[in-house]
């Protein structure tokens, strides 16, 4: 990269790419809305049929795409920084098979005669993704202090374990309630109701201004350990903190949508690329990257196999695996 | 700013790096650390700047023990620049030398005109002036080696503490690291500490060398009463010759012959 652009029109012009998808995703599926009919929908002024499909159907499914989005992207944005590796994602460090695995263990419950109310899926997944975070965290450290390379790896030894149980678990489940555990794993949007933004938007407000209080303690510690200690960081202690503000946004992100991978990985690279590494610009436009990215992979996911939808997690692995391929073979996370 | 290391004890596993060792830093001088290879010197450099806890003895700086300190706190008197330093790929040379002066911010406080101020000395300072918005991957090693330093210069700290900023630059480089170093000592009265690797540099800019050797001090004193043929002979294993610096009169020494048996040298 030559130069970084100017941070204000980064962020203007991903802004209108959301806007411009938002726009198109209310208006797509079984019967098409024009942005007038729109407009009018969303004022409450277009006849009850369309207000009730824009203000009960796609609306809630668009807000929760774009929150889960905004949360798995400011969660990898954080785990990237800390580890200084552009391949960390909550993905990679099984953050998401362990949210996986607590709601495919609730759905076996349920196969018992154990029935669990669905609304408890988001709290299982929630746990599931901190239990993770934990169980991978004091497999990496030593001495008390997590180095980042051992966080990766063992993030990824994790993700093979939980992988291995999960199916386990989900091999064990009949026809239905496996159907609805793939589902979830594969995360899908399908069916969103305005609950589950409601309860998602305080959670993603605190955790993001949490966030905001530590931008430039996250830009020091994507230097090495050394250097941000020399500028009066105290790093393993500030590194704890960030994580734990990283774990419940993945958790966050995972709990109502399911498992949406590369999200995480690929929006704070969109950032970055945008307007470099400093985290006050690069997290902001990341969590709107994440938003867009999350409503494109739904729309996408709704629409090309209408009226078969595609979950909007198997669109974005399906557009994000080649990336983080690409990412790997171009080196793209080297230092400057 | 008094920064006093005693009866300093560091070891890893089974190996020890600092044993016993007691130092005390005079503030408005350059002190430069060497040593051979594995003799403690960039371990005792970490102890002094707070960066490592050593097993037993303590570092004191202003008569205070230096780990009751905070780090920020700690930041705001002096700044340590490791030896290879890394940043993530993106960021200019601006953006790196505003990163020293996180010590001297709060939470969500923007930068404010003092810390501008004091970026834009750094950069003055280090001649990083005209490179200020460039990229630091797109500078060359000597430029680069210079922009880290305007983070630690804009640190406005009294003690400045440099491990190794002239290795893998070339000559040139070299020469310029070493007048910028003085003159921050001379014109700005900063207390510096740095590890070298090159003795004649050392002894051409420190007003003090402390010889270290197998995590002990071996020698200590003006450049001219350290650099003997015998403390070369017994630290570093070589047999050399010590002739005067034309300019400066300050001790050169030209090895001939090395012992590669020498217990304390790597092969």
């Amino acid at each position: 990269m030559t130069k970084t652009m100017k941070t204000a029109s980064p962020i203007l012009i991903v802004g209108l790419v959301f806007l411009a998808l938002a726009t198109l995703s209310l208006g797509t599926g079984s019967m098409n809305i024009d942005p007038p009919a729109l407009f009018s929908a969303l004022l409450g002024t277009s006849d009850p049929g369309t207000s009730l499909i824009v203000w009960s159907i796609r609306l809630p499914r668009l807000v929760l795409a774009a929150l889960a989005g905004a949360s798995l992207a400011l969660a990898g944005a954080v785990l990237q920084g800390i580890t200084r590796n552009g391949l960390a994602d909550p993905g990679i460090l099984g953050l998401t098979a362990g949210a996986g695995l607590a709601v495919t263990g609730l759905i076996w419950l349920q196969s018992h005669g154990i029935a669990v109310e669905p609304h408890w899926r988001p709290a299982a997944a929630f746990a599931g993704a901190a239990f993770a975070a934990l169980v991978t965290a004091v497999a990496a450290q030593r001495d008390g202090a997590i180095a980042p390379v051992r966080l990766l790896l063992a993030g990824i030894g994790m993700n093979a374990l939980i992988g291995a149980a999960t199916l386990v678990i989900a091999m064990g489940l009949d026809q239905q309630l496996y159907s609805a555990a793939v589902v979830w794993l594969s995360g899908s949007l399908s069916g969103a109701g305005w609950s589950a933004s409601t309860t998602l938007a305080p959670w993603l407000a605190i955790l993001a201004l949490a966030l905001a209080a530590q931008t430039r303690r996250l830009d020091l510690l994507s230097l090495d350990d050394e250097t941000a200690a020399g500028r009066g960081l105290a790093v393993d202690r500030c590194r704890l903190r960030v994580a734990a503000i990283a774990v419940g946004l993945a958790g966050a992100g995972v709990a109502f949508s399911g498992g949406i991978g590369f999200v995480g990985l690929v929006a704070p690279h969109m950032a970055r690329l945008m307007v470099g590494p400093k985290h006050a610009v690069a997290l902001p436009l990341a969590a709107l990257c994440g938003a867009a990215v999350t409503v494109a992979a739904d729309l996408i996911g709704r629409t090309v196999f209408a009226p078969l939808e595609l979950p909007a997690g198997i669109v974005a692995s399906a557009l994000g695996a080649p990336w983080f391929i690409w990412l790997m073979w171009n080196g793209k996370d080297k230092k400057g | 700013m008094t920064i006093e290391a005693r009866h300093l004890h560091f070891h890893y596993d089974n190996e020890t790096v600092l044993n016993d060792l007691s130092l005390s830093i005079i503030p408005g001088e350059i002190t430069a650390l060497v040593g051979p290879n594995g003799s403690g010197k960039s371990t005792l450099l970490k102890a002094l700047s707070r960066i490592l806890r050593p097993q037993s003895g303590e570092v004191l700086l202003e008569g205070k023990p230096i780990q009751s300190w905070s780090a920020r706190a700690v930041a705001r008197r002096l700044a340590l620049l490791p030896q290879s330093p890394e940043a993530p790929m993106g960021l200019s040379v601006r953006d790196l030398a505003g990163y020293g002066r996180h010590p001297w911010r709060r939470a969500f406080q923007g930068s404010g005109p003092e810390d501008r101020a004091a970026v834009d000395r750094a950069l003055g300072l280090t001649g990083m002036t005209s490179f200020a918005d460039r990229m630091l991957g797109s500078l060359s090693g000597g430029q680069r080696q210079r922009a880290w330093i305007a983070m630690a210069l804009s640190q406005e700290t009294d003690v400045l503490m440099l491990d190794e900023p002239t290795s893998f630059l070339d000559m040139a480089h070299q020469v310029e690291l070493m007048q910028l170093v003085e003159r921050l000592n001379v014109e700005e009265g900063r207390t510096i500490v740095i590890v070298l690797h090159d003795l004649n540099q050392a002894a051409r800019i420190a007003h003090r060398m402390v010889v270290l050797n197998q995590g002990s001090i071996a020698a200590d004193g003006k450049p001219a009463e350290v650099m003997t043929a015998q403390m070369l002979r017994r630290v570093f294993g070589v047999e050399s010759d010590l002739i005067s610096d034309p300019r400066r009169g300050t001790p050169l020494c030209l090895p001939y012959a090395a012992y590669f048996s020498g217990p304390d040298l790597e092969p």
